[in-house]
């Protein structure tokens, strides 16, 4: 059994790799591309296209979108994976994870085009083992807290200066391409980009006009770069220096790893460029809302549909049996948009219901947080308390959850103990002279329970994904929502996150289903 | 015996869970009583400062006013002094004398650069003063419906509509900002101000009286910080960074002067400046640049509302409703409601029944829904349904491309096609069938509000005789064996470019295609997903193509999307338009600083649009907006809307 479930745990590793993989590169080759939600408006005057390319490039840097989608892929498995690789992260105080300095990239066409001959500054890398002491000194730690702080700060300045400097420099090759006819102009330009190909094989021509400004352009890059390596350098040494914690999962004081080399670490999950918020901060405020609403759903799915299907199969074919078939099927066949906007326009509606109108929206009124929490009998009467106002918020939502989901639940446990009626040891049973009652419940239904404990399992991940449509029609801030949003903004790190999280669980509720198969019934073994 | 599970145990079992649950809640319910407590607290504590701050400055007033009295009697004295001596050297033509510390008002202009004119802009007030109103009276909680989750509020780090008007409206101040109806620039924080006739710097006066909501007064360091916030690279305010970069530095000359110099000349740095949000130096440099960029709602201005709480660590998120409370520390008049809260419905139909249940007070309407409840007499007697054009409200559009498109030139390379064009289309028909008749034609890209529109255009009227005989003269001529028209042996062919999001621009492109097909052209249909507008906007990779401006000030400067250096350098010319009667006019029109001048310049660019039509205008539409009639005093406005102006009468409350 140990070995079952550890392979299972292990073949889910690649399982996992596979659907994010997948959908990264859905993602990266949906028209626009992963960055289309960054696109930025705005901006007025004469310089206003280059100003906005250049802070277009500043965010794409800063996300990392400029690199090629593979290497994306990679560096957001690299966050996400809790097993690490050489020198530890450091965290800040805010929880912000804290990296060395990416090294930068050279401008484009260097030599032929201008500044020819000269040497860029090496970059180096942050390569001090951490094996000292985990705990500095408190004073000594602010002391070099701050001393990355000034250094962060002065890199940032130098390297928004650079990308700027990168950016008119693209800017005015582009200009000298079209120019010189190197091609048309979309294809000199291609997603945003400057097609470099296009340039290959052709001569510069450094006399023209456009071709002064490209070297000029190319010579402030080449200085700004200059500026930029070196305080990037100044902040790899800080960094070094590690100012801040390590992200490194602790057993008491000692790391978990071999320091350097390999050590295991919290994940991170990114941040919503959409939103600009970490995304572990961004699903911990959904996920509750939406477990909620689900544990609430789905015991009420369970209540209702398993005992009138043991009853549907005790009388099988009276007016019981037919009447809830259809019933759980006619409900089972009402689309949940039309069923939703229907309980919206009119058991909301006042016109209607006047005051027992149900809440069109959200889970608490206008004020709730002023009300008592439970409810109350005030100088006003009865008051209703945050939480009865909660319940009654959900009435409505929680409906549209549930409806649908009564007619596969009760026909499947009608079908189950209707097959364990015509078994052998019930009529065993019968002829021995047991209790009607206790042929049914003690016998037939055990036996019936076994498909119920396998779907509960595969309606467990649904309860985190969350039902976009409920929670888009009534105005729920849940897991659906901010799938939903992702999807629009084409939110990278949330949509990955989500994916990831969804994924997981459902294959660890897939194993658990088996693990359960296997507790409640004896005949099977996995040995 | 057999131990068997009995009523009597199965009733003990669900006492022990009721009990259990009872016991939990009524923990949850003491810790909320806690938390209320400590807000109570925290209010309490707010006040008691407040109190001593004011018996502090009561104190030092004895004395101050004394000074202030004969400060001002010294000024008296020096303008009549100065009158007399003007009347006496007013033979000899002297206007400004250098150095002066007072103007001819007695105004206080010691703070200016000498030989400058200063301007005293009127200050911004309501325009329809509710205070003088029978029925006035102060309190009362406003709620309004947005349509998406607003996920911050934090100043320059919020990325939406929603941001800026509870930001920028209601919180946070500027030093100026536009008059709800007269759209001029009215003062705010700044009580003057003085401009360079060259446009290379600006310099304004802080009003001495301006405090922060804690009672800090506002000061030339909070204008200084507030630059550099924006421009320090660590700081993930990007969208602010590119409209802000006309300002090359911010100077703080003394506590409440402050001198701008900006990167170019250009008549559009001044408001740039004057309307840049000022957020309080003391309470935002106590975080670190991560800090602020992951802050949900650190909000905290100088404007006539604030946070109902504002607690670092524990900070409004999305989800949530947003309450503001009146600022009772404001320095200006305070506006009469007490309360104004911000909730989240984003179903159409859902926001509306809310409204209807009498659950919201204001909320923005789609224009089905204006026209279904403009003729339900109970939605009229409750509510006020207001549609109206102003200055944000944007206008619709067909783009053609009047360069290449994949390396040859469009058809509508030529003006008198894209005339034809504009005649083949019946915007009136567009308007009274696809857009419930709600706006009206436009024929510019100016906001018809603003004071950029040059009234005397009308709109291209539709005739398909006139499109018919331009196309004629434009060589496109019918070939009578299938026709089409044709030139040089190609045939009129092009594809239009819609959103697959919008029905009314389907809408519109069937009518279009249906209409070339009367004169004799072919068009097809491109739908794209919106994601990749802006790529196929930057290739220029269309013939024709629609879309939606909007604007935000009443001036813009039209260099970025008509002038023909911005076909190239990443320009917003996107349909490549170059006319050099235009271009000639914007930069003639961006050097000029003087208002009414410069007015004439963009009314003259208006009729170049109206000859050449690089664009077909389609409509100006409206905002739409349904208010509760609990509210008083709901005025619309070439600006939009004032809340502040609102309250609800004395007998509702």
């Amino acid at each position: 059994m140990t070995t079952y479930i550890l392979r299972r745990l292990l073949l889910m590793i690649p399982t996992l790799l596979g659907i994010t993989f997948l959908l990264f590169m859905l993602v990266a080759n949906a028209p626009g591309g992963i960055g289309a939600s960054l696109a930025l408006g705005g901006g007025e005057g004469a310089d206003a296209g280059q100003n906005r390319a250049i802070q277009q490039a500043y965010l794409e840097e800063r996300y990392g979108l400029n690199d090629p989608t593979l290497v994306q892929y990679f560096r957001w498995l690299a966050r996400v994976s809790p097993l690490k690789f050489g020198e530890p992260l450091q965290r800040d105080d805010v929880g912000e994870v804290i990296a060395s300095p990416k090294p930068l990239e050279a401008p484009p066409f260097f030599g032929e085009y201008y500044g020819e001959g000269t040497q860029l500054p090496e970059q180096i890398r942050p390569s001090r083992v951490s094996t000292g002491p985990t705990q500095i000194e408190d004073e000594e730690r602010l002391q070099r807290v701050a001393a990355y702080r000034r250094a962060l700060n002065d890199y940032t300045n130098a390297r928004g200066a650079f990308i700027g400097a990168v950016e008119r420099l693209k800017i005015a090759l582009e200009n000298y391409a079209i120019a010189e006819e190197l091609g048309r102009s979309d294809e000199i330009i291609k997603n945003n980009k400057l097609n470099m190909a296009r340039f290959r094989g052709h001569n510069f021509n450094a006399d023209s006009e456009l071709g002064r400004a490209v070297v000029q352009a190319g010579e402030a890059a080449i200085v700004a770069m200059r500026n930029a390596v070196e305080s990037r350098n100044r902040l790899a040494e800080a960094f070094a220096e590690r100012p801040f914690p390590d992200s490194v999962f602790r057993v008491g004081p000692v790391p978990l790893g071999v320091p350097g080399i390999v050590y295991l670490a919290p994940p991170d999950l990114g941040k919503s460029f959409s939103k600009s918020q970490p995304v572990s901060s961004l699903i911990a405020d959904a996920l509750p809302i939406t477990l909620l609403l689900n544990c609430i759903a789905f015991p009420i799915i369970y209540i209702v549909a398993v005992p009138s299907g043991l009853l549907a199969a005790t009388h099988r074919g009276s007016w019981f049996d037919t009447l809830s078939g259809a019933l759980y099927v006619a409900l089972w066949s009402i689309p949940v948009v039309w069923a939703g906007v229907l309980a919206v326009g009119y058991l909301a509606n006042k016109k209607y219901l006047g005051d027992l109108a149900f809440p069109t929206a959200g889970l608490a009124s206008s004020g709730a947080e002023d009300m008592l929490y439970l409810p109350s009998l005030g100088p006003d009467g009865f008051e209703r308390g945050a939480l009865l106002d909660q319940l009654w918020h959900l009435c409505l939502p929680v409906a549209c959850l549930v409806y649908t989901g009564f007619a596969i639940l009760s026909k499947q446990t009608r079908a189950a103990m209707l097959d364990n009626f015509n078994a052998d040891y019930v009529r065993t049973a019968k002829a021995k002279g047991v209790a009607h009652n206790d042929i049914v419940f003690r016998h037939v239904f055990r036996n019936s329970l076994l498909p119920l404990i396998t779907m509960f399992a595969s309606i467990f991940p649904a309860m985190l994904a969350g039902s976009v449509v409920v929670e888009r029609i009534f105005s729920i801030p849940g897991m659906g929502s901010l799938v939903l949003e992702a999807i629009n903004a084409r939110d990278r790190d949330l949509l990955l996150a989500n994916a990831l999280m969804v994924g997981a669980v459902n294959l660890l509720a897939l194993l658990l289903a088996d693990i359960l198969y296997a507790l409640a019934d004896p005949r099977i073994t996995f040995d | 015996m057999q131990s068997k599970f009995g009523l009597k145990d199965f009733i003990l079992y669900v006492l022990v869970f009721l009990l259990t649950i009872t016991v939990v809640f009524a923990m949850r319910q003491n810790d909320r009583n806690f938390e209320r407590l400590s807000a109570l607290e925290q209010q309490n504590d707010s006040m008691v400062q407040t109190l001593s701050q004011i018996r502090d400055e009561f104190a030092k007033t004895g004395n101050e006013l004394v000074d202030a009295l004969s400060e001002t009697l010294r000024a008296e004295v020096q303008v009549i002094q100065g009158q007399i001596d003007r009347l006496g050297d007013s033979a000899s033509g002297i206007s400004v004398s250098e150095g002066q510390s007072i103007d001819a008002e007695g105004r206080d202009i010691s703070w200016a650069r000498p030989g400058v004119p200063v301007v005293f802009p009127r200050q911004y007030e309501y325009i329809n003063d509710p205070f003088e109103a029978p029925d006035y009276s102060t309190g009362g909680e406003f709620i309004e419906t947005f349509e998406a989750q607003f996920p911050k509020i934090t100043p320059y780090f919020y990325s939406d509509v929603y941001g800026r008007r509870i930001v920028d409206e209601s919180v946070c101040e500027q030093l100026g900002r536009y008059d709800p109806q007269s759209l001029e620039m009215v003062g705010l924080l700044a009580e003057a101000w003085q401009i360079d006739p060259d446009g290379e710097w600006m310099r304004a006066k802080i009003n001495p009286r301006a405090r922060f909501s804690d009672g800090v007064p506002v000061t030339s360091a909070d204008v200084k910080f507030t630059y550099d916030l924006v421009f320090n690279p660590q700081h993930e305010t990007e969208r602010f960074r590119s409209t802000l970069n006309v300002i090359e530095s911010v100077e703080a000359i003394s506590e409440r002067v402050v001198e701008f110099r900006f990167t170019t000349q250009n008549f559009s740095n001044v408001s740039a400046a004057l309307t840049m949000t000022i957020i309080p130096k003391h309470f935002y440099e106590q975080f670190q640049p991560s800090q602020l960029n992951q802050a949900t709602g650190l909000l905290m201005g100088s404007g006539p509302y604030r946070l109902e709480r504002l607690d670092a660590s524990n900070q409004w998120s999305q989800g949530r409703d947003l309450v503001l409370v009146r600022n009772e520390n404001y320095w200006g008049r305070k506006p009469p409601i007490q309360r104004l809260r911000f909730k989240v419905i984003q179903d159409n139909v859902a926001r509306l029944t809310d409204f209807e249940n009498g659950n919201s007070h204001m909320m923005r309407g789609v224009s089905e829904q204006y026209r279904s409840k403009t003729s339900d007499p109970n939605f009229m007697a409750n509510n006020y349904a207001e549609q109206w054009i102003n200055m944000r409200s944007g206008f619709g559009f067909i783009a053609w491309n009047c360069g290449e498109n994949n390396g040859e030139p469009t058809p509508f390379a030529d003006a008198r096609v894209r005339r034809a064009m504009t005649h083949l289309i019946d915007r009136e028909r567009v308007l009274r069938d696809f857009a419930n008749g709600l706006g009206d034609v436009a024929t510019g890209p100016f906001p018809p509000a603003g004071p950029m529109n040059n009234p005397n255009i009308t709109p291209r009227p539709y005739d398909l005789d006139a499109s018919k005989r331009l196309l004629d003269e434009a060589g496109w001529l019918v070939r009578e064996s299938d026709g089409f028209r044709y030139k040089d042996g190609k045939r009129f062919e092009f594809e239009y470019t819609i959103s697959t999001s919008s029905t009314f621009s389907e809408d519109v492109a069937n009518y279009l295609a249906d209409q070339c097909k009367k004169v004799g052209i072919v068009c097809t249909i491109r739908k794209i997903d919106w994601a990749i507008f802006a790529e196929t906007l930057d290739a220029r990779s269309f013939d024709a193509i629609t879309m939606q401006w909007s604007q935000s000030s009443p001036e813009s400067d039209p260099y970025q999307l008509w002038h023909s250096n911005s076909i190239a350098n990443r320009g917003d010319n996107f349909v490549q338009w170059s006319s050099p009667r235009a271009d000639e006019l914007i930069e003639r029109g961006r050097r000029t600083l003087d208002d009414t001048e410069r007015m004439k310049i963009w009314h003259e660019l208006h009729e170049v649009f109206y000859e050449e039509q690089p664009y077909t205008f389609m409509l100006n539409s409206p905002w739409i907006r349904f208010i509760s009639r609990d509210v008083s005093n709901v005025h619309t406005y070439p600006i939009g809307l004032d809340r502040n102006e609102m309250y609800f009468p004395a007998d509702m409350n």
